[in-house]
């Protein structure tokens, strides 16, 4: 047994985090790359990038453990690497076991029973690897063994539905945690093929019990809206998991009274507010339309603190292009400190990095040069993740 | 303290009557209050930041100063170089935010479309309508139901889609050469009419837009497209979303109270929701939406097997105007069906039977779209097959004859 748990058992009982983390790059099943494909992998093959996203996830864990909202009490990890992810991070290659249905039920079974410890508990659910999304609310999860041939498409599969519904309070599970974040990272793009299938073909996680009423704090956040891929940067990470892990860094940061404390910190809501935001800029970066679709339920709640207030990337531009030279951008925080703009914009763009606050803006026209015009100061709110600011100099 | 106004400061009066959150800060960022445009606040003397975000991500912002027993007003309105050229123009930039291709993947950007030329793509827009046994067919004079109104910039069209009465399911399809075509649910009422909004892209395709005639549940379906949830929540809290107002005054607003429904259960507010549902299930037996919002919030409180029956009327009712009500049917029923033998097996078989349909719907709705958006030449039969490059001899309107004059 390779499964890296961790389990402090001296801090169950008072609410704590219990994270579930599954990351499958290598489909035992699935051809690679470049390999023939037969019918009953429905176009799929064997991923680059899912494990190692997931590898990210569990390390981000770790290390803010301190952090989080309720201290992390458990963690369970599984993962199947991909050759490539290996020598990207040979830590993973031995480090858990493999993401098959059977582990997968051993490990959410044991997950559900810690996240019964105490109704404040938090659970963190996060899957990393080939889906489909069915609805705003569900998606199947495809595991190692996938592909395989043997009975029906799904039997080697899970769905978002039962474990979401599965983790609901019932008659067996009281006291189970009442605030569940999932984060799916997954795509549908041949969801086309099951379009004719009957439900209820994948494997079942949890014997759902239909039960009262539920009022759970349960935001899905889903990284590949209907009829899109979950793309990657190859050997390193899915771009999901690259914008999620900025955001909980400080991106998404937002400066809020808790619990009577003024604190920065990262709540669903702004997660959500920002994630949406960081995925375009990662599409435009790497070129790509991967985007990220909120399902589940929406009560806001406090995730992580941040120790110090996060930096806000500032970009600074001019219009016309051709008034650069002679115009100075001003900007100042509301205690007179104004950050070194350089005069003129050099390299242009400016690209900067502030501390997040209220900041006056101004540009003057030096030496004055008709037709360009000044920009008379204007306060403007600079908060993470960016702040971005074209100079109109031309009336 | 003293007692804080807001106004805000747009072109035209639609956008101006909209309600919008607000928050109130300190210099340091630190939250004082949150409220929003409609009500005053009561503060400290002393200097704050109040601030709005509009559903498409601009936020209006300005600094006041509160002095001992002297009320103030704070104006909120776009920055210098952010405020729309013309009213026309206030909706698609401060509400409809960044275009989405619908069946696509990733938003677009909104530099301008290249001109019209030899290489346009064809573009036509016809209706549809459900009749009693829920088929869906085409309706003869498309512009009896969607007409055009004045183009608000250029590359975009907008239509007026106007009230149903009596209540009828209608839907637009929009054909482009090459392209599958796209089926958009239009959301009105007897008394609620819409407007769709068409923006021409750089990749010479169309996006589409709804905005709903109640301003304030249009933002709210807008506000939580553009993730904007804390925006969403708080525009939940105003009167002008309340149900009192949505659903028992003379004007009776169905469809702004089934957005503000599902805000509310996306937002896992279901004591708001209270006897809401039940009355928006009651009182709209033609609203497909009042079944998949009355079973959803059911099934919430434990209600199974009355969320059970309530989802299987949408057997009657027909397809939910909005995404969220096919993504709550379909999951649910797939509980529904999973857990065997909970209920009566007739209710049991029904369930098996509606999935299945609403399941292979499913498979070809683009679930970003707050309205039900999906692919299909044959509405009553989706696929994901483009049509030709040809589409001359198909009927609609001509959209790209619209963009021209």
């Amino acid at each position: 047994m390779k499964n890296p748990l961790i389990r402090n058992e001296n801090l169950l009982g008072p609410p704590g985090l219990h994270a579930f983390i599954v990351g499958v790059s290598d489909y035992k099943n699935l051809p690679l790359p470049g390999e023939p494909l037969a019918p009953h992998h429905l176009g799929l093959r064997k991923l680059s990038s899912a494990a190692l996203s997931a590898y990210k996830m569990y390390c981000w864990l770790l290390e803010h453990q301190n952090d989080l909202a309720v201290p992390l009490v458990s963690c369970r990890l599984l993962l199947s690497p991909s050759a490539t992810e290996i020598a990207a991070a040979p830590e993973i290659g031995d480090l858990a076991d493999p993401a098959t249905v059977e582990n997968f039920l051993v490990q959410a079974a044991g997950w559900q029973n810690d996240a019964n410890s105490n109704e404040g508990d938090m659970t963190l659910f996060y899957f990393s690897g080939h889906g489909a999304q069915q609805s705003r609310d569900d998606a199947v999860l495809l595991l190692e063994d996938f592909g395989d041939g043997v009975g029906v498409p799904l039997r080697k599969a899970v769905d978002v539905n039962n474990i979401f519904n599965g983790m609901a309070r019932s008659n067996q599970f009281r006291t189970i945690a009442q605030k569940q974040l999932y984060f799916i990272d997954a795509c549908r793009d041949f969801l086309s093929a099951f379009k004719n299938l009957e439900p209820q073909k994948t494997t079942q996680v949890f014997q759902v019990q239909l039960s009262g009423e539920d009022t759970r704090v349960a935001p899905i956040f889903y990284a590949a809206a209907p009829g899109t891929g979950a793309l990657a940067i190859p050997g390193q990470q899915t771009l999901f998991s690259k914008a999620l892990i900025d955001c909980l860094n400080g991106d998404a940061g937002q400066f809020e009274e808790v619990e009577g404390q003024e604190r920065w910190n990262i709540s669903v809501h702004s997660l959500c507010e920002v994630l949406l935001l960081k995925m375009q800029e990662l599409n435009a970066r790497f070129g790509e339309q991967q985007e990220f679709l909120p399902g589940g339920w929406w009560k806001d709640t406090v995730i992580c603190f941040l120790d110090h207030p996060p930096l806000v990337k500032v970009k600074l531009k001019v219009e016309p292009q051709e008034a650069v030279p002679c115009t100075r951008i001003m900007m100042m925080d509301l205690l007179g400190a104004a950050p070194a703009i350089p005069f003129p914009l050099n390299p242009y763009p400016y690209e900067g990095a502030w501390p997040a606050g209220y900041y006056t803006l101004s540009a003057e026209i030096v030496p004055p040069a008709v037709p360009y015009v000044n920009v008379a100061p204007f306060i403007r709110q600079i908060v993470p993740p960016h702040f971005s600011r074209t100079m109109k100099v031309i009336p | 303290m003293s007692e804080l106004f807001f106004k805000t400061d747009f072109h035209s009066s639609e956008l101006r009557s909209l309600v919008l959150p607000v928050e109130i800060r300190r210099s340091n960022l630190a939250l004082v209050k949150r409220s929003d445009t409609s009500q005053s606040v009561d503060l400290d003397p002393g200097v704050y930041y109040v601030s709005a975000k509009l559903p498409a991500g601009q936020v209006l912002l300005d600094k006041v100063t509160i002095s001992a027993d002297a009320p103030s007003t704070v104006i909120l309105a776009p920055a210098p170089g952010e405020q729309s050229p013309s009213e026309s123009m206030e909706l698609s930039l401060f509400i409809s935010g960044k275009p989405i291709l619908p069946l696509s993947s990733g938003s677009e950007t909104t530099s301008t479309p290249p001109p019209l030329g030899p290489d346009t793509i064809s573009a036509r827009l016809r209706v549809f309508a459900s009749n009693v046994s829920r088929t869906i067919t085409l309706e003869p004079d498309s512009q009896q139901w969607v007409m055009v109104q004045q183009s608000p910039a250029p590359g975009e069209i907008t239509f007026f889609c106007r009230a149903a009465s009596p209540p009828v399911i209608r839907q637009i399809q929009l054909l482009q050469s090459g392209e599958r075509p796209v089926n958009v649910l239009i959301p009105v009422s007897p008394q609620e009419s819409c407007q769709l909004l068409l923006r021409r892209l750089p990749n010479l395709r169309f996006s589409i837009d709804m905005h709903l005639e109640h301003i304030a549940a249009d933002a709210l379906v807008h506000y939580f497209q553009q993730g904007l949830i804390e925006q969403a929540a708080a525009l939940t809290e105003t009167n002008a979303l309340q149900a009192k107002e949505l659903l028992r005054g003379k004007l009776e607003h169905p469809i702004a109270a089934a957005a503000g429904a599902y805000v509310l259960l996306r937002l896992g507010d279901l004591e708001k929701l209270h006897n809401w549902t039940e009355n928006l299930y009651n009182f709209f037996a033609w609203l497909p939406d009042g079944a998949a919002i009355r079973g959803e919030h059911l099934a919430r409180i434990g209600q199974h097997e009355q969320a059970l029956n309530t989802f299987l009327s949408l057997s009657k009712r027909g397809l939910p105007l909005l995404s969220d009500g096919l993504s709550y049917a379909v999951s649910r029923l797939r509980t529904y069906v999973a857990s065997g033998t909970q209920f009566a097996q007739t209710a049991q078989s029904e369930a098996e039977s509606l999935l299945k349909q609403l399941q292979r719907l499913a498979a070809f709705v683009d679930f970003r779209l707050p309205f039900l958006t999906y692919s299909g030449l044959d509405p009553n039969n989706p696929d994901d097959v483009p049509v030709g490059e040809d589409i001359s001899g198909l009927e609609g309107v001509d959209v790209i004859s619209l963009l021209q004059h």
